[in-house]
């Protein structure tokens, strides 16, 4: 490494500037863009990730939580009713704090649904819930959102998800089921490493 | 006169598609990955923008992106080995001939420091140091004071000397 020759920073500001190789550039490009050069519109799976601006009350969140466990137990060709509820929940909320809350709150249902089947669907359910969870409570603010959640109140979203994953993976061990072990320790190092971020937080905020 | 959304759009595009791409590809290392990684999120500024006002598209675009590869580590250990090694060994960039031998050495080796940082050090070294977003614009990226941010910025090139020296 030249590192005598030119700076560090000298170096990671040329690779700023390295070009792009066409073919990759007009990949992309192709992906964006039509033939006739306007923008590409979201598949509808992928529309689900934008936020939608509609807002909705806890109360809204309640309720749709509480139906949602009368559907725990019922499915529309195998996709259970009570993810349709969630998914449903999620396309109106905006707020980090709140998502959590209900894919914490789905989570659990999908655990009480594969521990008390133990069916595949039932795990593939619950592996798409970790996931899930794992996303919207990657969405949180460490420090909170003023107006909005305390920094006590989201660890105590990271507690819960934590205390969820610590049953789960007891029970991933106990039923010997090597992908959803899988999954929950994934989930586990990504919640830690979030987690570890409050460290450095409070050791620059002292400083 | 307002400038049409798509004409914007597409003035974006040309603006910032290279340093995206780069920043994705240094930080997965897999070319076609970072391909789709940068083209869903120009479809989804795209979809923000036909629904509201964007600030700054370029930070937004970055927190984009970086929430896609957030989600990429999440489900890389259901997937197992993630870059195959023909894809890794593939170029992504014009470096060519062009280049000076040990220029081209330095990067690689550079890159290969930065996918061994934590995560969170990697990711404002190429943010700052690499895509010269400000300090401002990397706090709203990844939502974190200013404060924080330099903390950060000051210790991770720290680590990555360390590395390379």
């Amino acid at each position: 490494m030249n590192t005598d020759r030119q700076p560090i920073e000298s170096t990671l500001s040329h690779m700023g500037t390295r070009p792009l190789r066409t073919d990759v550039r007009e990949r992309i490009r192709a992906r964006v863009f039509d033939a006739d050069g306007h923008p590409r519109t979201l598949s509808p799976i992928r529309a689900s990730d934008v936020s939608v601006r509609s807002p909705i009350s806890i109360f809204g969140n309640l309720t749709g939580a509480t139906i949602a466990l009368f559907l725990v137990f019922s499915s529309i060709g195998g996709v259970p009713l009570a993810y349709l509820a969630e998914q449903g929940q999620l396309a109106v909320v905006t707020r980090a704090d709140h998502r959590s809350a209900i894919a914490l709150d789905y989570l659990e249902i999908a655990t009480d649904r594969a521990t008390r089947s133990g069916d595949t669907a039932a795990y593939d359910d619950l592996e798409r819930a970790i996931v899930e969870s794992t996303i919207e409570l990657d969405q949180l603010k460490l420090m909170g959102e003023p107006g909005r959640y305390t920094m006590e109140e989201c660890r105590a979203l990271y507690a819960r998800f934590d205390d969820q994953l610590d049953e789960l993976e007891s029970a991933a061990d106990a039923a010997r089921d090597p992908r959803l072990s899988g999954a929950v320790r994934a989930a586990l190092g990504e919640l830690d490493t979030r987690v570890a971020l409050y460290g450095p937080r409070t050791e620059s905020t002292n400083e | 006169m307002t400038e049409p959304l798509e004409q914007v759009f597409a003035r974006c595009f040309d603006a910032h598609a290279d340093e995206l791409f780069r920043f994705a590809y240094y930080r997965i290392g897999a070319r076609e990955e970072a391909e789709d990684l940068v083209s869903e999120s120009f479809l989804q500024l795209w979809s923000r923008l036909q629904a509201e006002p964007v600030a700054n598209p370029r930070a937004l675009l970055y927190t984009i992106v970086r929430g896609r590869i957030i989600d990429r580590y999440r489900t890389r250990g259901r997937r197992g080995a993630d870059i195959p090694l023909e894809e890794a060994a593939e170029p992504a960039f014009e470096d060519g001939t062009a280049l000076q031998i040990d220029v081209r050495l330095d990067y690689a080796r550079v890159e290969e420091a930065l996918r061994g940082l934590r995560p969170e050090y990697a990711e404002v070294i190429l943010l700052h140091y690499v895509h010269e977003l400000s300090v401002a614009e990397v706090s709203d990226i990844l939502g974190e004071t200013e404060n924080n941010v330099r903390v950060r910025m000051h210790r991770a090139l720290g680590r990555l000397k360390d590395t390379l020296l």
